[in-house]
C-alpha cells in the first residue's frame, strides 16, 4: 500500500500541511493585488527619489535602471522569482535591502503587539467575566461603558492624553521611543540585570496601553457575551447541582467553554496589532513595520511596500493558524481533518 | 488632528529641494542662557527629525532630514551664511579667472573621519560622480554648466564651465566625499566626511547618532554626541521637548504649538524667515486661466494677510515674489496688490463675466469653475478652503482636491491641474527660485509660462559678473512675473527653532543647516 501524501494524513499534522499549503495561493494573491495597486496609483519611485528638481531625462534613466520601464507582468515575474529565492529585493528610497529594514522593524512591532496583547487580555478577561456574572448590575454598566469608550476613542487622542498624564505630569514613563532590543534585555535579565528589561517595558507601556485598551474594549465585550451564553448552559447547571463552588463554575466550566470565542477575537486582535498600528507608531516614534510601510507607500518604494505587506500578511495568516490549532487544545471534542 | 500634522511634516520634507548647507550664521540671533556662563564640554544633544533621511550621501540626498544631518558630517567647498552669501569652507579662497573659469584654493591639513587626507582629488571625484548620468544625483542639473573639474596640484582645483554661470558659488556647499567613496556600496548608510561629527549608528526610522569626528580640522565641538530622533508626530515632539527628553525641535511645526510654546517659560523660541515660499501655480494652458484678467482677479482675492495671520499665526509672512526677504536679491518695493473683492468683481465684469441663475460667473457658455488642488497638509487644505469661500463670494465656483504627495506632484508635473498650491524650499539662490520656474523651457515650468523678456533677463542674470547686475535682473524679472501672474506667491515660510533652557550658544540658521550645533553647549549635564 503506497504511503499517503501528507495532506491525506488525518490529525493535526495533515491539517497543518493542508493549511500551510493553502497559504501559498493566499500570499500569491496578496502579492499580486499589492503589486497591481501600487503600480496603478499615480507617482513613481524615480520621481520620488529624484524629487521635483529632476528632469524627464533623469527620470527615464532611473526608470530604466530600476527596471520600471519593463512591461508590468515582467516586473511581477521578476519580483516573484526573487521572492521565491528568498530575496525581497532592495529598497529604492532607503538604499538598503528590504530584508534588513523589515528585520529591524518587525521585532519592534512584535514587541509592541505582545505587550499590548498581554495588557488587553489582562484587562479584558476579568472585566468580561465579571460583567457576565453580575450582568445588568452597575458594575456591568460601568464596564460596558468603558468598553464602548475604548472602542470609540480615537487612538491619537488617547495616546496624547496618556503622554500628557503619565509622562508629563506623573513622569512615570518616557514620552516616546523604544527601549533596548528585546534580545539584549533578555540576555541582561538572564544575568540578573533587570535594568534593560525595565527600560524596555517602560518604553513600551504607553504605546502598548493605547493599543491594548482598544483591543481590551473589543475583547471584554466578546468575553461577556460568550460567558453569558456559557453560564446559561446545562453543564453549568449540572456543575452547580453537583455543588461546585461559584468560582469553579465560572472559571473552570463556563470560561473554558467561552474561550473558543475569546481566542478567536484575541487572535484577530493580535494579527491587527502585528499589521502595525501606524498612528500609535507615529505618536510614540516607535520604529515599527506600520510606519515603514506607510513611508514606503509615500515614497512609492515598490519593493519595500511589497516586502512589508507580504511579511505582514504571512504573519497574520500564521496567527490565524495558531488560533485554529489552539481550538483542539481548548476543546478536545474538536478534531482536525 | 495630530496624525495629519505628522503627515504634513512628512509632506513638507518630501517637497524639499534641499541643499547641503554648511552655513555659519552671521546674524546675531539671541542666544539662550546666561551670557556669563562658561561653555562646558560633553553631553548628548537630542533633536527631532519629522522623517528619517533617505540617504546620508550628500550627492544623492534631497530631503531636509539629510540636509540637517549631513551639515554636521560634511563640508562643502564653501558654506552659505545667513545672508545666503558664500563663505570659506574646504576652500579658503577662490578666484574667477574668466567668466567660465573658477579657481578654488583648498584648506590644507584636513582629514576625513576615516583619517584619509583631503586633497583636490576628492573635489574632482565628488563632482565627477554628480555629473555622471549613471549616478542619478537628484541635483545634477544645478551643476550642469560644469564642463570639467580639474586638479591643479594637491590643493587647488579649477572649475571649467561651458557658459558663464553666476549661481555656481551658491551650490558649491555640496558635501565633499572622499575619493573612491563609490567603491563602498554602503556609503549612503556609512558616510565619511570632513565635518565636526561622524556617524556612529543609524537605526532606520528611529535614530541617527553622531559623535565627534576626532580628525576634524576645526575647534573641538562642545557636544560629545548628537542624536537625531525620528519623530513624525509634531505633538509628540513638543511633549518630548517639554519633558526634557529632546533638546531642540524645528520647523515644520504646527503654528498653534509654536504660539503656545512662545508663552512657555521652559523653552526658547527663535523665529526667522526661512528659504521657502508657498504659492498658487496657475495653469496658463487652461482655457479659463489663460485669461490674464481672471488671474488678476484671483490675485486680488488672495488675502495674504489673513492667510499668514489666521492660518500660520504670523510665522509665515505675506509675499509677492519668489525672492526671499533679507537676502541680496530681494526688493521690498515689489509688492502684491492688496486684497480687494470689489476690484476683483469689477475686473471680471469688465472681462465679460456675468452671473447665471445659480450665481456663478459665466462667459460664452463657459462657467468660471476652478479646481484648487494640494497635498494632504492640513494648513494648505485650510488655505484652499478659505480661498474657495472667498472665490464663491464673487461667483467663482471652486472645488478643493487634496491628494497624497506623490499623486499630487505627478499630476502637476504632467500639467493636469488648474490651480495648485505648492511650496519651494531651499531657495538658496534667486536662480533656484526663478530660472527653471519661469523660463520658457524651464524644468519646473509646469504652468506653461513664456515671456521672452523674462527668459532673457534670467539668462542674463546667470552670466552677470556682479551681484548688483544680478539683483537688477532678478528684480526686473520678478516685476514682470508679478504682472503676468503664472504664480500667485502667498507667503514666505518661517523657520522656527525651539530649544530647552539648558541649550546655549545656538544661532538660528535659516538655511535649515544644523551646522551651528558645533558651537552649542548644554548646561546641567
Amino acid at each position: 500500500m503506497p504511503r499517503p501524501f501528507p495532506w491525506e494524513v488525518g490529525g493535526l499534522a495533515g491539517y497543518l500541511v493542508k493549511r500551510i499549503s493553502l497559504l501559498v495561493p493566499v500570499l500569491l494573491g496578496i502579492s499580486l493585488v499589492v503589486f497591481l495597486l501600487i503600480h496603478l496609483i499615480p507617482g513613481n519611485p524615480a520621481q520620488a527619489i529624484l524629487g521635483t528638481s529632476a528632469t524627464p531625462a533623469q527620470i527615464a534613466r532611473l526608470d530604466q535602471a530600476l527596471g520600471l520601464n519593463k512591461p508590468i507582468w515582467l516586473q511581477f515575474a521578476d519580483y516573484l522569482g526573487r521572492v521565491l529565492h528568498g530575496n525581497l529585493g532592495e529598497s529604492i528610497s532607503e538604499y538598503q535591502s528590504v530584508a534588513s529594514l523589515v528585520a529591524y522593524a518587525l521585532p519592534n512591532t512584535v514587541e509592541l503587539a505582545v505587550v499590548a496583547l498581554v495588557l488587553a487580555v489582562v484587562i479584558a478577561v476579568p472585566l468580561g467575566v465579571a460583567s457576565a456574572v453580575w450582568r445588568n448590575s452597575p458594575f456591568d454598566f460601568a464596564a460596558m461603558a468603558f468598553a464602548q469608550l475604548g472602542i470609540s476613542m480615537p487612538v491619537f487622542w488617547l495616546g496624547t492624553l496618556f503622554v500628557e498624564f503619565f509622562a508629563l505630569d506623573l513622569h512615570l514613563f518616557p514620552t516616546f521611543g523604544i527601549g533596548p532590543p528585546v534580545g539584549q534585555a533578555f540576555a541582561a535579565l538572564a544575568q540578573g540585570n533587570v535594568g534593560p528589561m525595565g527600560s524596555l517595558v517602560s518604553h513600551a507601556m504607553l504605546p502598548a496601553l493605547t493599543l491594548g485598551l482598544t483591543g481590551a474594549a473589543i475583547v471584554s465585550r466578546m468575553v461577556r457575551t460568550a460567558m453569558i451564553e456559557a453560564l446559561g448552559q446545562d453543564y453549568v447547571r449540572t456543575a452547580r447541582a453537583k455543588g461546585a463552588t461559584s468560582g469553579r463554575v465560572v472559571w473552570r466550566h463556563a470560561l473554558r467553554n467561552a474561550m473558543l470565542v475569546v481566542v478567536t477575537v484575541v487572535g484577530l486582535q493580535f494579527g491587527y496589532f502585528l499589521g502595525g498600528a501606524v498612528i500609535i507608531e507615529s505618536i510614540f516614534a516607535w520604529p515599527g513595520i506600520g510606519r515603514l510601510t506607510v513611508n514606503a507607500i509615500l515614497a512609492r518604494d515598490f519593493p519595500l511596500v511589497q516586502g512589508c505587506v507580504l511579511v505582514i500578511a504571512a504573519l497574520f495568516a500564521f496567527v490565524n493558524l495558531l488560533v485554529d490549532v489552539s481550538y483542539a487544545v481548548l476543546n478536545p471534542k474538536i478534531r482536525y481533518q | 488632528m495630530t496624525r495629519a500634522k505628522g503627515w504634513a511634516a512628512r509632506g513638507v520634507a518630501a517637497v524639499a529641494l534641499a541643499t547641503m548647507v554648511a552655513g555659519c550664521g552671521s546674524s546675531t540671533a539671541p542666544s539662550s542662557g546666561a551670557a556669563s556662563s562658561k561653555p562646558v564640554y560633553g553631553g548628548t544633544f537630542r533633536v527631532a527629525l519629522p522623517v528619517d533621511a533617505g540617504t546620508l550621501d550628500p550627492r544623492l540626498s534631497q530631503d531636509t532630514s539629510a540636509t540637517a544631518v549631513d551639515s554636521l558630517i560634511f563640508n562643502g567647498l564653501v558654506a552659505i551664511n545667513n545672508n545666503l552669501q558664500a563663505v570659506p569652507g574646504l576652500a579658503t579662497s577662490w578666484k574667477q579667472v574668466n567668466p567660465t573659469t573658477w579657481d578654488f584654493y583648498l584648506r590644507k591639513g584636513v582629514e576625513f573621519s576615516n583619517g584619509q587626507p583631503f586633497t583636490s582629488q576628492d573635489v574632482v571625484y565628488t563632482f565627477d560622480t554628480i555629473l555622471n548620468p549613471k549616478f542619478n544625483a537628484p541635483h545634477a542639473q544645478l551643476y550642469a554648466a560644469i564642463k570639467s573639474v580639474v586638479p591643479v596640484g594637491k590643493y587647488e582645483v579649477q572649475f571649467n564651465l561651458s557658459e558663464p554661470y553666476a549661481p555656481l558659488l551658491s551650490y558649491l556647499n555640496m558635501g565633499i566625499v572622499p575619493h573612491g567613496a563609490g567603491a563602498n556600496a554602503n556609503f549612503a548608510t556609512n558616510p565619511v566626511g570632513t565635518g565636526p561629527y561622524e556617524l556612529k549608528s543609524w537605526q532606520r526610522n528611529n535614530q541617527i547618532t553622531l559623535v565627534r569626528n576626532p580628525h576634524f580640522y576645526g575647534s573641538k565641538p562642545y557636544l560629545s554626541q548628537i542624536d537625531f530622533v525620528v519623530m513624525p508626530d509634531n505633538t509628540s515632539q513638543v511633549n518630548a521637548l517639554k519633558a526634557g527628553t529632546l533638546n531642540m525641535i524645528t520647523s515644520p511645526l504646527p503654528p498653534q504649538d509654536v504660539i503656545t510654546l512662545e508663552h512657555d517659560s521652559s523653552v526658547n523660541v527663535q523665529k526667522e524667515t526661512g528659504l521657502g515660499i508657498i504659492y498658487l501655480n496657475l495653469n496658463l494652458k487652461d482655457p479659463i486661466l489663460k485669461d490674464l484678467k481672471v488671474r488678476e482677479a484671483l490675485d486680488l482675492l488672495t488675502n495674504r494677510k489673513a492667510i499668514t495671520q489666521q492660518i500660520y499665526k504670523g510665522i509665515d509672512t505675506p509675499a509677492a515674489t519668489t525672492l526671499i526677504p533679507g537676502t541680496w536679491a530681494y526688493d521690498p518695493s515689489i509688492q502684491a496688490p492688496a486684497f480687494n473683492v470689489a476690484q476683483a468683481k469689477k475686473l471680471l465684469a469688465e472681462d465679460g463675466w456675468t452671473k447665471n441663475s445659480q450665481g456663478v460667473l459665466q462667459k460664452g457658455g463657459k462657467t468660471l469653475s476652478l479646481t484648487l488642488s494640494t497635498y494632504n497638509d492640513p494648513n494648505r487644505v485650510e488655505i484652499l478652503t478659505y480661498l474657495q469661500n472667498v472665490f464663491s463670494q464673487v461667483g467663482i465656483q471652486a472645488k478643493v482636491v487634496q491628494q497624497d504627495w506623490p499623486t499630487f506632484i505627478a499630476g502637476v508635473m504632467a500639467g493636469h491641474f488648474q490651480v495648485a498650491l505648492i511650496g519651494w524650499l531651499g531657495l538658496v539662490d534667486p536662480d533656484k527660485a526663478m530660472y527653471e520656474q519661469f523660463t520658457t523651457k524651464g524644468g519646473f515650468n509646469w504652468e506653461g509660462y513664456s515671456n521672452p523678456n523674462v527668459d532673457s533677463l534670467l539668462q542674463q542674470a546667470r552670466t552677470a559678473t556682479t551681484i548688483a547686475q544680478r539683483k537688477a535682473d532678478y528684480d526686473q524679472a520678478s516685476k514682470i512675473v508679478l504682472n503676468d501672474l503664472p504664480y500667485i506667491v502667498i507667503a514666505d515660510q518661517g523657520w522656527v527653532v525651539i530649544t530647552g533652557k539648558n541649550v546655549h550658544g545656538l544661532q538660528i540658521n535659516r538655511t535649515g543647516s544644523f551646522r551651528d550645533l558645533e558651537s552649542v553647549w548644554l548646561s546641567h549635564n
